[in-house]
C-alpha cells in the first residue's frame, strides 16, 4: 500500500499547470506526428523518384513543318532501332502524340491551340542498371546514325529535386528532435513548478521517511494521467489533418506525385509519436523530479 | 545513547550563528523539555536531529550513528524511527484525519486493512474516534494537533520530537496534549518537547535543556 493517489492532486490544478502541460503536450504530439508522416512520405518519394528517373532519358525528335508522315515514321523507327542497338539501353518506349497532348492539357486547355502546337516525337529510354551512358555521346551517335535528335537526361534536375526533398525530410527530422527537446524542457519546468506548489507536503513526507523515488512516483503518476490523453488527442488531430491533406491532394489529382507507399508503414511510424511522446514525458518527469528533489531534500 | 551532540555549531551562510558549541547526551525513555525564547535555537536543534540541517561544526550522533557518515539514501530509514510534531500541525489539507494519520504507515508499505484498524484505534486513543473522516479545516487547533500526534506516533518511533506543539492551541487543549505526550513517554517513547511556555515546564518535574542565544545554559545561568 503506497501513498494516497490524491496526495499531490492539487499540484497540477493550481496555476492551471495541468491544463498548460496538456495543451503543450497535444501541440507537441500533433506537430511531431505531422513531422514524422512528412518525413516518411518525403523520404520514400525522393527514393522512388530518384531510382525511377535517374535511370531514364528522353529522346526528342524535333518537329519539322510539313514533314511527310511516312518519312516521319521511318525516322522514328530508325531512331528506336538505333537506341535498342546500344548496349547500355534496356528499353525504349514511344510516347504517343495523344499522351504528349494529355500531359500538356494541364497547362493548355484550349483544344485548338493544343492541336496547332508543333509537338516533337518523344522516346522514353530506360538505361540498364549500372550502365554509364553519357547523354551527349548518345546524342552525337543518334545524329550521326539517324538524324536530328535531342537527348535530355533527368539526372540534372532530379539531383536538385532529390536534394530539395532530402532537405525537407531533414527539416522534418530536426522538427521532431526539437519537439522532443521542447517536451523535455516543458516537463522540467512543470515538475519544478509542481514541486514548489507542494513544497510543504514534500517536506512533510521527508520528515516521515519518504525516499525520493516514492515522492517522484506520485508526481509521475499525475504526469502520466495528463500525458496519455493529451498524446492521444494530439495524435487524433494529426491523423485528421493528414486525412484532410490526402483528400485535398487526391481531389486536385496530385496524389500521384507522392510515391506509392504502404500507409500501414506510415501509420506505424506515426503511432510511435504518441507512444514515444507519452513515454518521453513520463521518463523526463521522473528524471527531472528526482533531480529537483535532490536539491530540496 | 539515543542522541548526542559534541561541540555542535550551526551557522548560516550569512554568518549568523544559530547554535554554538552544543554538548548534550539524551538517554532513552526520558522526557526532555527544550526551552528558550523565540529564536534561541530550539527548532534548529530539532532540525539537526531529524536531519534537515547539517552542523557547521561538531558531531551529531543519532541511534549510535554519526550522522555525518550517513548517505542520502539512509535518511528515510533513520527518519522513520522518529516522530515529529509541529506547532503548525502540517496536515495535508485535502486528506481526512484518518488519511493524514495513516501517511507514515502507508509510506512504509503496510497493508491497507492493518493501517485502517491501527490508525482508527490510535485516533480513538487521542480522542478523535468520531472525527476520522473530517478534513483538517473542519477540526479545531487542538484536534488538528492530536491528528498530528497520532501521525507522529503511528510508526511507534523511539524518539518523538515536538516543536512547540502547544503553541497554537488554548490552555485546556494544551493540557490534554501534554497528557498525551506524558502517556507516550510512560509507554517508553523518548520525548523532546520544545516550548517557550515556562509555566508549562514548571508544572512537570522533567529534565530541561535550556537554550539562550544558541547556547545551552544551566538553571543557575538562566536564573541570572
Amino acid at each position: 500500500m503506497g501513498m494516497p493517489s490524491n496526495l499531490f492532486a492539487t499540484a497540477f490544478s493550481q496555476q492551471r499547470l495541468g491544463l498548460m502541460f496538456s495543451i503543450i503536450m497535444v501541440l507537441m504530439v500533433y506537430l511531431g506526428t505531422l513531422a514524422i508522416a512528412a518525413q516518411a512520405v518525403l523520404a520514400r518519394t525522393a527514393l522512388t523518384w530518384g531510382y525511377d528517373l535517374q535511370s531514364r532519358l528522353t529522346v526528342e525528335i524535333p518537329f519539322i513543318p510539313d514533314e511527310d508522315p511516312l518519312l516521319k515514321a521511318t525516322k522514328r523507327d530508325k531512331m528506336i532501332a538505333a537506341l535498342r542497338a546500344m548496349p547500355e539501353v534496356a528499353d525504349v518506349t514511344l510516347i504517343k502524340d495523344d499522351e504528349t497532348r494529355r500531359l500538356l492539357q494541364s497547362w493548355i486547355d484550349d483544344a485548338a491551340l493544343l492541336d496547332a502546337l508543333p509537338l516533337p516525337q518523344l522516346l522514353d529510354v530506360t538505361v540498364k542498371v549500372g550502365a554509364a551512358l553519357e547523354p551527349d555521346a548518345m546524342q552525337r551517335a543518334l545524329v550521326k546514325q539517324v538524324g536530328e535528335a535531342q537527348v535530355y537526361s533527368h539526372a540534372g534536375w532530379m539531383d536538385k529535386l532529390f536534394g530539395f526533398l532530402t532537405g525537407l525530410g531533414v527539416i522534418a527530422a530536426v522538427m521532431l528532435v526539437l519537439t522532443a527537446f521542447a517536451v523535455v524542457t516543458v516537463i522540467s519546468v512543470v515538475c519544478r513548478a509542481a514541486l514548489v506548489v507542494q513544497h510543504d507536503t514534500i517536506e512533510l513526507l521527508y520528515f516521515m521517511g519518504a525516499p525520493d523515488h516514492a515522492i517522484a512516483k506520485q508526481f509521475q503518476k499525475h504526469i502520466q494521467a495528463l500525458a496519455i490523453p493529451a498524446s492521444l488527442i494530439g495524435f487524433a488531430l494529426a491523423v485528421l489533418t493528414i486525412a484532410m491533406l490526402v483528400f485535398m491532394l487526391s481531389s486536385l489529382g496530385g496524389l500521384s506525385l507522392i510515391a506509392p507507399l504502404s500507409w500501414v508503414t506510415v501509420g506505424g511510424m506515426m503511432t510511435l509519436i504518441p507512444v514515444g511522446g507519452a513515454s518521453l514525458a513520463i521518463v523526463a518527469a521522473r528524471v527531472s523530479l528526482l533531480k529537483h528533489l535532490r536539491r530540496l531534500g | 545513547m539515543l542522541v548526542s551532540f559534541e561541540h555542535v555549531s550551526l551557522r548560516y551562510p550569512c554568518g549568523r550563528t544559530v547554535l554554538d558549541d552544543i554538548n548534550l547526551a539524551l538517554m532513552p525513555g526520558l522526557f526532555y523539555f527544550l526551552t528558550g525564547a523565540s529564536g534561541a535555537g530550539k527548532s534548529s536543534l530539532l532540525r539537526l536531529i531529524y536531519q534537515m540541517e547539517k552542523p557547521s561544526a561538531g558531531r551529531v550522533t543519532l541511534f549510535d550513528r554519526d550522522t555525518a557518515q550517513l548517505y542520502r539514501h539512509e535518511y528515510p530509514a533513520l527518519r522513520r524511527r522518529l516522530g515529529i510534531v509541529f506547532q503548525d500541525f502540517r496536515l495535508v489539507p485535502h486528506l481526512s484525519a484518518l488519511e493524514n494519520a495513516a501517511l507514515p504507515l502507508r509510506l512504509a508499505g503496510a497493508e491497507r486493512l492493518d493501517v485502517e484498524q491501527h490508525v482508527k484505534e490510535l485516533l480513538q486513543w487521542v480522542g478523535l474516534g468520531d472525527r476520522l473522516h473530517a478534513l483538517p479545516s473542519e477540526l479545531s487547533g487542538g484536534e488538528q494537533q492530536r491528528v498530528s500526534i497520532a501521525r507522529a506516533i503511528v510508526n511507534k518511533p523511539r524518539l518523538l520530537l515536538a516543536d512547540e506543539p502547544t503553541g497554537n492551541v488554548d490552555d485546556e487543549s494544551a493540557q490534554k496534549l501534554m497528557h498525551l505526550f506524558l502517556e507516550l513517554n510512560k509507554m517508553g517513547t523518548t520525548v523532546i518537547f520544545a516550548t517557550h511556555q515556562k509555566d508549562l515546564v514548571r508544572r512537570y518535574a522533567k529534565p530541561i535543556l535550556r537554550l539562550r542565544g544558541g547556547r545551552l545554559i544551566t538553571a543557575r545561568e538562566e536564573a541570572a
